[in-house]
């Protein structure tokens, strides 16, 4: 089944048009790769999915339009957001912030609150620092929080944006060895932007490749590692026939 | 029900009040000067809810305690009410102004606020004096100069008797201050903070920053309005002086040397920035001056203010208390 359907989307801020026509479609319970050199279109793409750009053209979660919904109201639909980098709350600590996202992205919140969070610190496996401020854990902790926090919303959908990025190699493995749980255990569809293909092609069955807005190529990762437009991207013209 | 540190700070702080009038022997100026310190410390923790807690930088404070004060002076002497329905008449109509005033302030940021809601407070002056103030009963440049006082089961506040004032204030300032500190505790207050700690992050997960930040405005509009309207009825005068720098000044300095965003911080800096401003007035101008030098200390060192400093001292304390007991036991196991 079809969880969420992107036809022929477009954004230009100003002059600059950042992303052009882009359709695909993810099926449910997918772990959809999205990749691309930098300024492609891929965090546009996800900022106009949760809701923070408007855009041309639209986008159906289910069968619902999502084209005039604001991003609080997409959360609670059951599409959360990661955001790229380090987006936290400075002042709370990890299970305060895990907290946030279950108060208030349930759709009916209050009762199991508290049951909601313990369940996601297991999953992530952050019990050891629950108490501590989010500026005092390392980094790989803090992008398991900021992936916990979303997780606490109880989402359908799950937008990780370069979830491993400033990792190190080993860390890099056990985040994606979470993705993979959160994706089988809780059943959750996950979008992935992410630079390092090793962990896609580890995670994902299709992958699309983003060049200036435009889809150049989508499908399992070894025809997107075949293709000729995308070894032509990434390693320039002179190496693109060669294979 | 175990008390919070936050709390039974307060509950501290209002019982040392209780005792004040006996300890100084009844002085009337003295107790005057600490009715005055509580109404302005629950200025300053309503302030406190806009920009410590939900990080709004509204300079509107002051603006919302004179509309309160003259919307509940002039309904009591128009309609000829009892002054706690004037109160009530105040922070509604306060409220309500809060209120306009944040949708106007949703599609801007930081510093545009403090600009926005510093016009409303410049505007408010030049209104309250025109003559469509006059008009509806504000009395222009001189002010109201009779307002209608405030009477307890018969009663009446004056300036003589100054022991039921003192304690009415008191009441109302420990109610108003316990409500502060439940909404920041509550769910609202949770938001209050995500929306202050980081905006995207708190829409993205299904909060409505519109909704939180229109309630945060008339939450402080309100409780602002009805102070503003029990002081207008318990000092018995009103003018546009209460719109000078000198409130203003005072309330912020109070904000920062107390600490920002941490409860119960407001009230003890309104406290401290209140005493030294009464009693430094043989300092004359150069008042100002050590205030300006103080509000640099502490923004310098002591950003979280003074409540900061405490919780930080009571925490070390705790830690080494913990410390000695764990590393104290198998030592004396060993002898």
């Amino acid at each position: 089944m079809e969880i969420l359907k992107i036809d022929k989307v477009r954004k230009s801020f100003g002059g600059l048009t950042a992303i052009s026509d882009v359709t695909f479609s993810v099926e449910e319970k997918e772990i959809f790769g999205i990749a691309g050199p930098n300024g492609s279109g891929k965090s546009t793409l996800f900022n106009m999915i949760s809701g923070f750009f408007k855009y041309e053209g639209n986008i159906y979660f289910i069968n619902d339009k999502l084209n005039k919904l604001k991003p609080n109201e997409i959360c609670k639909k059951g599409i959360a957001r990661v955001f790229q980098g380090q987006m936290l709350f400075s002042s709370m600590n990890v299970y305060e912030n895990i907290k946030v996202g279950s108060l208030f992205g349930l759709n009916k919140p209050t009762s199991n609150v508290s049951h909601v969070v313990d369940e996601v610190i297991k999953i992530t496996g952050l019990e050891k620092v629950k108490e501590k401020k989010t500026n005092m854990v390392g980094l790989f902790e803090q992008k398991l929080t900021m992936i916990a926090t979303a997780l606490a919303t109880k989402p359908m959908i799950l937008l990780l944006d370069e979830p491993t990025g400033g990792l190190a190699p080993g860390e890099e493995k056990k985040l994606s060895d979470i993705i993979k749980l959160i994706n089988d255990e809780c059943g959750l569809t996950i979008l992935i932007i992410e630079h390092r293909m090793k962990v896609l092609s580890d995670l994902c069955k299709r992958l699309m490749i983003l060049e200036n807005g435009i889809c150049i190529c989508l499908g399992s990762p070894e025809t997107v590692g075949k293709d000729e437009n995308v070894c032509r991207v990434y390693l320039g013209e002179p190496y693109a026939c060669s294979g | 029900m175990k008390l919070s540190k936050e709390l039974s700070l307060l509950l501290l702080i209002h019982v040392v009040l209780l005792f004040m009038p006996i300890l100084f022997n009844n002085n009337i100026a003295f107790i005057n000067i600490l009715i005055i310190c509580l109404i302005y410390g629950i200025v300053t923790g309503a302030w406190d809810l806009l920009i410590g807690f939900s990080g709004v930088f509204s300079f509107g404070a002051i603006a919302f305690f004179v509309v309160g004060a003259y919307a509940s002076a002039v309904s009591t002497n128009y309609f000829i009410l009892s002054p706690w329905y004037g109160m009530v008449i105040g922070g509604c109509f306060t409220a309500i102004i809060a209120i306009i005033i944040s949708l106007a302030c949703l599609r801007i940021k930081g510093a545009y606020v403090a600009l926005l809601t510093f016009a409303f407070h410049l505007l408010l002056e030049q209104v309250l004096r025109s003559e469509l103030g006059i008009r509806i009963g504000t009395g222009g440049a001189q002010g109201i100069t009779k307002i209608i006082p405030i009477s307890i089961l018969g009663y009446e506040f004056s300036k003589l008797n100054v022991i039921l004032p003192f304690y009415t204030t008191l009441i109302l300032s420990f109610v108003i201050y316990c409500s502060i500190y439940f909404v920041i505790n509550s769910k609202t207050g949770i938001a209050f903070n995500a929306i202050r700690d980081n905006e995207e992050l708190a829409i993205s997960l299904g909060i409505s920053e519109i909704k939180f930040k229109i309630i945060v405005f008339a939450m402080s509009g309100f409780i602002t309005g009805l102070i503003g309207g029990y002081y207008a009825h318990y000092v018995g005068v009103l003018s546009t002086r209460l719109l000078g720098l000198d409130m203003f000044l005072l309330v912020l300095i109070s904000l920062i040397v107390g600490g920002s965003g941490i409860f119960p911080g407001s009230i003890i800096g309104t406290f401290i920035i209140y005493m030294i401003s009464e009693y430094l007035n043989i300092a004359g101008v150069y008042r100002l001056v050590i205030f300006g030098v103080l509000v640099i200390i502490f923004c310098r060192f002591l950003p979280d203010g003074l409540m900061g400093l405490i919780y930080r001292c009571i925490n070390r304390y705790s830690l080494n208390y913990k410390k000695h007991n764990s590393i104290g036991k198998p030592l004396e196991a060993q002898k």
